[in-house]
């Protein structure tokens, strides 16, 4: 946060299933879950949960979708946004600028870092219109186990 | 016809002033037993502070983590979501607040004065109010505060919650700051409710 000159850091761990089931968990500063799987938002928030439809929010509607397509490879293919190609040695960098004006406001661009070598996506950075930024890291990847139906509800 | 309206106006005196003068009459019995106290109930954040926080402001409701900074006495205050992505952030001193940024959600100026001042309370340090803190026979804590733009506030303790006593009793208790905690001086539950607002904040320190 940059004008409170802080870096907070969070950790968790990150599911996700073909086509559009995720289940993104943290563990630390605090337990807090949100799980996506057919439309549906579950979040469960110190034992607080709730339930809505994606299609209710615009905003958090942009986001899933741009992470599952990150996942699914398909993010280029996308109206909701303007798109930009770069390529470093190491990286693919997709820079997507949302087109709707209400998501423009919270985001102001989303990069997407893709590892060269396997193609997969390894960072996304949220930016936003004051200079802050969420930065998501994926490590300790594991690709195509079996996930059971119960990690997509809470 | 005087005859008549003569007992009633004196019984609607009565109670006009048994109700509009009921908190004033606390304050002023607690003059009799003044003192300075010690350690006053805020919170002191140190450096930084990192609160798990929802929020709820006119029936839509945020949580994520709640941010304070102390830079020498200028409060910043930030509020981000779960995701990551900012709700506002403000910056809070002896003369009043500014608003960096502000998600439309949140940008009501009435919801961010009553946000502000209520942040304002916890943070500043009682103890420059010396001369403004009584103790009644209940050991309850009330001091008052002057604002710069002329507020004059009464807190009190009540079964270790701390609560606004406003001006008129009809809306008493309309503003409640709870600060509880495990620890004597540093409260690490935090509920700031502004019913008018519709305003629920709840902070748990992490």
């Amino acid at each position: 946060m940059e004008f409170l000159d802080v870096t907070l850091v969070s950790k968790g761990k990150f599911w996700f299933k073909k086509e559009n089931s995720l289940r993104w968990q943290y563990t630390d500063p605090y337990n807090y879950i949100i799980v996506i799987n057919d439309g549906v938002v579950q979040i469960s928030d110190d034992g607080k949960d709730q339930e809505f439809q994606v299609k209710g929010n615009r905003i958090f509607e942009q986001v899933n979708n741009i992470i599952v397509a990150s996942m699914k490879g398909d993010v280029i293919d996308n109206d909701d946004f303007d798109v930009q190609l770069y390529e470093n040695d190491q990286y693919y960098l997709v820079r997507l600028k949302p087109l709707k004006s209400e998501v423009l406001q919270v985001i102001h661009e989303m990069e997407m870092y893709f590892k060269k070598t396997t193609l997969q996506i390894s960072r996304i950075r949220m930016n936003e219109p004051n200079d802050d930024y969420t930065l998501i890291r994926y490590t300790n990847r594991i690709i195509n186990e079996p996930i059971p139906s119960s990690v997509f509800s809470l | 016809m005087s005859r008549f309206l003569h007992p009633f106006s004196v019984c609607s005196l009565t109670i006009f002033l048994f109700f509009s003068c009921q908190p004033y009459k606390l304050v002023k019995e607690e003059k009799q037993h003044r003192y300075t106290v010690s350690s006053p109930l805020h919170i002191d954040v140190g450096d930084k502070a990192v609160y798990r926080a929802s929020v709820g402001i006119l029936g839509n409701y945020f949580s994520g983590l709640f941010v304070i900074v102390n830079a020498d006495s200028l409060y910043k205050a930030g509020f981000l979501s779960g995701m990551g992505i900012k709700f506002f952030d403000m910056q809070i001193d002896e003369d009043g607040y500014e608003i960096i940024y502000c998600i439309e959600s949140f940008n009501r100026k009435p919801v961010l004065n009553a946000m502000a001042r209520g942040l304002r309370f916890m943070l500043e340090d009682p103890s420059k109010y010396d001369g403004n803190f009584y103790v009644d026979k209940d050991d309850d804590i009330i001091y008052r505060s002057a604002d710069n733009d002329g507020w004059k506030r009464q807190y009190y303790l009540e079964n270790g919650r701390t609560k606004q006593i406003t001006g008129r009793r009809f809306i008493r208790n309309m503003v409640l700051v709870e600060l509880y905690n495990n620890r004597a001086d540093q409260p690490e539950n935090i509920i700031f409710l502004h019913k008018g607002m519709r305003l629920r904040i709840e902070m748990k320190k992490l």
